[in-house]
């Protein structure tokens, strides 16, 4: 199935330097699990935490157009390092998967074992998807530009659709003291948030630019446009820091640090 | 020397260690209310006849909590105006759950526009017990640009378990939800573990084979092709057009499957306009000072009784504090004995003049609150204020035990020390009184 012989023959590995090579590589994998589970998950609470923070929140203009702009970043920064240094279409994946897995984490440890708000108010969003087809076009395309056009829109353009899918039953209709609510406005008005009041949620309003009585396909199509220059302009933000510099030593530093020329 | 510091060094760490293995870390019970600024707790609401129907349920059981609330007039400048309000409660996390609540009678699960200042506002919510233990729980009004507005607080012990909480609910089609707290969960874990499941297969076809450092120097000698062979490329565009045909199907099925959804609801409603209490008296603040030392507000005012019937002075609050005059049989009884008592100083009111003022009849009252508790609630840091105001409410009553409500603000004046240079002590009406 894999050619791995052929490869480490062309590296010029012993048997010996293959073993000692996969050692390192787990050290790198546990690694990077580590470092960028915990980066990615810290810079989307940052950017875009409250939208996908609780269920009542999940509106239909903001959270489907802000979300997957922030979660692309990482991706696109981790694609351009694993693929231009290693031929490997895996960035956009292991991104969107340790984003998932990492804010997980954090909804049971935190949200759930520690402040007592149950599943249903904090399931996380995911992003896995668009990480799939981000990696799975750049290894058709080759080349970053094609993939940001087609995958960074679709990685945008999809993310509604794969999130709404599993939580539409929070959107069924609710008669609640005379009026109208959502599953999931009763989930968020049920187990209160002492200094989260119910105005503070930015949900869109109005229906005059909507398409079949909604402006989501607006706002996929948007969210879509954005990420494919946040996805172009992350791709060099990965290239930029994984490049290794070596400047000359000042004199004047080194003398103060102690050391002689 | 070297030795010297490196032992001390080394007994530092010890002590350090031995001191805080026995200090007594204790779990944060209520949420910090006392830090709010004292303008928020004294001018903006005054929380008043707040009630909480038990101090004990079981875990599933109801309880209600009812309040006043007056929207001072004096409102602090600093603040936005009630334009966008939201009815809640003080809570630590979702210990217990709402069922309703209402303002005025009408349902608040959502947001209300346009309070209006210098008006009684009825709050009531009716809560749930969900997680074992003792809450202190408190009224609260949120403001929009301001922030919680907290009533006073009382310990609610919640009994059982916490296993056993359920919250069903119907919806309009006639899905019966069993419980609120775990719908659908299932569901959106299992499409996860679908995704994730994928992502795991699409990384192990890679990282099954050599990683770094034999692909990187292959790649350095131009070998892409045993890098990134035809079948994997064939194997990246499948990936491609599986994942879109199964977000496509996962959205067609599911819209088939619930074909009547709603968006979230953000509507806002306006409060309906209940009867005020009365109001016979006008006050006019004539001078307010506060004793540091003495921990006293002093207060001088005129009052006119404009009705036709005598007043009697029985109670000024602020802050939920209730400093209540206590030769009136009519005051007293609205303090109930289940009222968190620490916020009812025994020191009570002291009044230069208690006797009932009379219908027409103007009066110049000199009345005192002294009291620890100014300290306790934080509430002195009105030295601090750029404004120097303070506020509050005083309940007049007739002898029949109506309630006439009024509110007092105005600007207040620190006292340091007296003038020989020594700490004002207290007046001879205020002894007498925290003596009786």
């Amino acid at each position: 199935m894999f050619n791995n012989q052929q490869v480490l023959e062309a590296a010029g590995f012993s048997k010996d330097a293959a073993r000692y090579s996969m050692f390192f590589d787990i050290i790198v994998v546990v690694a990077v699990v580590l470092l960028f589970g915990g980066v990615i998950a810290l810079h989307c609470q940052l950017l875009a935490g409250d939208w996908d923070f609780f269920i009542d929140w999940r509106d239909r203009q903001f959270w489907p157009l802000i979300y997957p702009i922030v979660a692309i970043m990482f991706p696109a920064a981790l694609a351009a390092v694993f693929w231009e240094n290693f031929r490997l279409p895996i960035g956009a994946t292991v991104g969107a998967t340790l984003l998932v897995l990492s804010v997980w984490l954090m909804r049971w440890g935190a949200w759930h074992e520690f402040a007592n708000y149950p599943f249903s108010m904090i399931t996380p969003a995911q992003t896995v998807t668009g990480g799939l087809i981000l990696d799975g076009l750049l290894l058709v395309f080759r080349n970053y530009l094609f993939v940001g056009i087609f995958g960074g829109f679709l990685y945008g353009f999809v993310f509604y659709f794969v999130n709404y899918a599993p939580i539409m039953p929070y959107y069924l209709p609710v008669e609640h003291m005379g009026s109208v609510a959502s599953v999931a406005d009763m989930i968020g008005y049920t187990f209160p948030r002492s200094t989260t009041p119910e105005y503070i949620r930015i949900v869109e309003r109005g229906t005059l630019r909507t398409f079949g009585d909604t402006t989501v396909w607006y706002t996929a199509a948007f969210s879509g446009f954005i990420c494919i220059f946040t996805y172009l302009i992350w791709w060099h933000m990965g290239l930029w820091f994984a490049q290794t510099t070596f400047f000359a030593n000042y004199t004047k530093v080194k003398s103060a640090m102690g050391l002689k020329d | 020397m070297c030795k010297f510091r490196k032992f001390t060094m080394i007994g530092l760490a010890v002590a350090a260690c031995a001191i805080l293995s026995v200090l007594d870390v204790r779990q944060a019970m209520a949420h910090g209310e006392r830090t709010q600024e004292p303008y928020l707790r004294t001018r903006a609401t005054q929380w008043f006849d707040v009630s909480w129907s038990k101090t004990s349920v079981a875990v599933n059981e109801e309880m209600v909590m009812e309040a006043k609330v007056y929207l001072m007039k004096d409102w602090p400048d600093a603040i936005a105006k009630p334009d966008l309000a939201f009815v809640s409660l003080v809570s630590p996390g979702p210990v217990f759950t709402r069922t309703e609540t209402y303002l005025n009678g009408k349902p608040a699960r959502q947001s209300f526009k346009d309070l209006e200042l210098g008006k009684v506002y009825d709050y009531k919510m009716i809560i749930r017990g969900r997680v074992p233990g003792r809450w202190h729980v408190h009224p609260m009004l949120s403001v929009h640009h301001v922030g919680p507005l907290v009533g006073p607080g009382e310990w609610i012990e919640v009994t059982g378990s916490a296993d056993d909480f359920v919250m069903p609910l119907e919806t309009i089609s006639g899905l019966k939800i069993e419980d609120l707290a775990s719908f659908n969960v299932a569901n959106v874990v299992g499409w996860h573990v679908v995704w994730i499941g994928i992502a795991a297969a699409w990384l192990l076809f890679w990282l099954l084979r050599p990683l770094l450092v034999p692909r990187w120097i292959v790649l350095q000698k131009g070998r892409e092709d045993l890098l990134v062979r035809q079948i994997d490329v064939v194997v990246g565009a499948a990936l491609v057009v599986g994942s879109l045909s199964l977000a496509t199907y996962s959205y067609i099925s599911a819209s088939n499957e619930y074909p009547r959804v709603v968006p979230l609801q953000v509507g806002q409603s306006t409060a309906v306009r209940i009867e005020q209490p009365p109001n016979d008296v006008f006050v006019d603040v004539k001078r307010a000072t506060y004793d540091v030392p003495g921990r006293a507000m002093r207060i001088t005012f005129d009052a006119t009784n404009n009705g036709q019937v005598p007043l009697t002075l029985g109670e000024f609050t602020t802050a939920s504090l209730r400093f209540v005059n206590r030769q009136s049989a009519n005051a007293l009884a609205r303090v109930d004995q289940a009222f968190p008592q620490e916020l009812v100083p025994e020191s009570g009111l002291a009044i230069n003049d208690p006797s009932p003022l009379q219908p027409g009849e103007t009066r110049t009252y000199e009345i005192s609150a002294v009291d620890v508790v100014w300290e306790l609630e934080r509430l002195t840091s009105f030295l601090t204020d750029v404004d120097s105001r303070f506020g509050g409410l005083l309940f007049f009553y007739e002898d029949d035990g109506k309630r006439h409500l009024t509110e007092i603000a105005g600007p207040i004046i620190p006292v340091f020390t007296n003038e020989d240079g020594v700490a004002q002590r207290q007046t001879p009406l205020e002894t007498a009184l925290i003596e009786r």
